[in-house]
């Protein structure tokens, strides 16, 4: 039962990663990005080649090859590196293109990523996944044992307390007003002598590190990856518990991502399966995501937790009110 | 200060300004009139960057700024105001005021996360530059409040504090008395004067409102067509024959 629940916290910390990097594109920057799982399956699979041990297999003649037994740190740092470039390539042609278009690139750039690591067998050994993937300090706690999860539970949790520390400091500083003030009006900010293009990549990019690591620690939680996991509908689950917990709001992004995500795991564990019909309670799970989004937007449109607006006192002290 | 000359834009088959030579002096006030579509708003998007002239040079204080993009232009100093004005609303006076200082060492990705003492001590010293503009302008009672409660020639206002806020060398108003009362115009045209005598600030402003262009320019450009009609004090451009028929029409 303590590992059960270990595993739920952890997985659903890890969505909360996803949640929180695109409420910095998004929320501050206003950045429309329906990429979320691909910058997700770069930083999962980047970690997965990298940390699990060489292995071979052949099925139809082909020969499949993963693994290079890297430590999990590696994996771990490659990762942000991986999704952080792919976010800076997208971004050179398409930020200077309005919203709607970044929008279709990153969707498009999603899926064709998917269909990469479903055919580029050599590396990703397509539909069967990579699997075996390493966790921290696995010579000493095998996987699947209590002190594995623990320790995944614990890195995760300090990740997520780190970005979260990262993107609070930078919604209230110089940088984040910036990109508050592009969200609203970019044509303003920069006639107001601010190189927009610049500040929307150093967005983008830091949002691609937080998904990439996400994927990482997604990779180490699940010791298995296949490409089914990274389908568009995990993006729009994340824009889901973002606009339920509160665009603009670090504490709205987790509260979302905790609900909605908890909710979508766990909300149909218990209720008996009907028979003949395997897919109709799971897919309860999607209708219940809908519902709650529904009332949120007529009850609180501006999500659980609204963005705050900041005002500042004679004294120099910020103070984020709501 | 700036000199634009011969300066075309061609938007598809419309010409919207054709050949148009313009000069504004240092520290001088300079009006720029004409009818409605005469291309004065466009002569702005010229000179801000907006747009890319398709022919003629813009030089300011000596340096050719053609084809720079718009913040390129306001690092060099020129700072414009929009004829509807475009002010940040979800944020609050204060911050819109803020936003608009030049150099922040916070904008800095990292420094913005470590927040060390430099930018604290720039924020400290914007934030008192912010209250004073806010108080000039009539807004220090409202600076914590979301901008977008505040009334048309409020909004104005505030816009005007922005662009002093990036410490301009040269601004370009468009229309800074539009959908104000006439209290609030008689603020304006104040604080303009003041601009100009306390800081040397050089002015192109586009206005309708006679009064205001006739009480307190220096130079006065008529535009109509794309066209520069003529340039000359109030007086000579009110009993041009030229002007006349441009805005009324000749006679039957």
């Amino acid at each position: 039962m303590i590992s059960f629940i270990i595993g739920i916290v952890t997985v659903v910390a890890i969505y909360c990663i996803l949640v929180l990097a695109l409420n910095i594109r998004w929320g501050y920057c206003g950045l429309l990005d329906f990429g979320v799982a691909g910058f997700f399956l770069i930083g999962a699979y980047t970690a997965a080649i990298l940390i699990s041990a060489p292995s071979e297999s052949y099925l139809f003649g082909v020969r499949h090859t993963a693994g290079y037994g890297l430590s999990w740190f590696i994996g771990l740092i490659a990762s942000a590196v991986a999704s952080g470039s792919l976010a800076f390539l997208i971004g050179i042609p398409t930020l200077r293109l309005r919203g709607d278009y970044l929008a279709i690139v990153t969707i498009g750039m999603a899926e064709i990523l998917r269909y990469i690591v479903i055919n580029e067998k050599w590396m990703t050994r397509g539909v069967q996944g990579i699997r075996d993937i390493k966790r921290p300090f696995e010579s000493f706690f095998p996987a699947a044992s209590l002190p594995s999860d623990i320790i995944l539970l614990a890195l995760t949790l300090a990740i997520l307390a780190l970005f979260f520390i990262i993107a609070s400091r930078l919604f209230v500083s110089p940088f984040g007003r910036v990109l508050r003030a592009i969200r609203e009006d970019e044509v303003v900010t920069s006639f107001l002598g601010k190189p927009v293009p610049r500040f929307k990549m150093l967005t983008f990019v830091l949002g691609g590190i937080y998904m990439g690591v996400a994927g990482a620690l997604f990779a180490m939680y699940v010791t298995a990856i296949e490409p089914y996991q990274f389908i568009p509908t995990y993006t729009f689950l994340m824009w889901g518990c973002l606009i339920i917990g509160g665009s603009g709001n670090n504490r709205g992004a987790i509260l979302g991502g905790a609900l909605i995500m908890g909710l979508f795991i766990q909300a149909t564990r218990f209720l008996p399966s009907i028979p003949g019909q395997p897919q109709l309670i799971p897919a309860l799970r999607y209708i219940a995501v809908g519902i709650l989004l529904i009332v949120v937007l007529r009850l609180r449109p501006r999500g659980l937790l609204p963005e705050k607006t900041i005002k500042i006192e004679e004294g120099g002290g910020v103070d984020a009110k709501r | 200060m700036l000199n634009a000359k011969g300066i075309v834009k061609n938007f598809g088959g419309l010409t919207a300004i054709n050949r148009c030579s313009i000069e504004v002096e240092k520290g001088s006030i300079v009006g720029l009139i004409g009818p409605n579509g005469a291309g004065k708003t466009t002569l702005f998007n010229v000179i801000t960057g907006m747009y890319k002239p398709d022919a003629g040079r813009i030089i300011f204080k000596g340096d050719d700024i053609t084809g720079l993009s718009p913040d390129q232009i306001c690092q060099k100093g020129i700072t414009r105001t929009f004829q509807v004005s475009r002010e940040l609303k979800v944020m609050t006076l204060l911050e819109n005021i803020l936003l608009a200082y030049k150099n922040q060492r916070g904008e800095s990705m990292l420094r913005g996360i470590f927040n060390p003492v430099s930018v604290r001590e720039q924020e400290r010293r914007n934030l008192e530059k912010a209250l004073e503009i806010l108080n000039a302008m009539r807004l220090y009672e409202l600076r914590n409040e979301s901008a977008a409660i505040l009334s048309g020639g409020q909004r104005k206002m505030l816009e005007i504090g922005q662009a002093l806020a990036t410490e301009p060398k040269m601004l370009l108003l468009d229309e800074p008395t539009a959908g104000a009362t006439a209290a609030e115009t008689a603020m304006v045209v104040g604080v303009i004067k003041k601009m100009r005598e306390a800081q040397g600030l050089t002015f192109l402003i586009v206005e309708h409102k006679m009064e205001v262009i006739m009480g307190i320019c220096d130079k006065i450009i008529v535009m109509s067509y794309g066209e520069k009609l003529m340039e000359g004090s109030a007086l000579e451009v009110r009993r041009n024959e030229q002007v006349r028929e441009a805005y009324l029409g000749r006679e039957a």
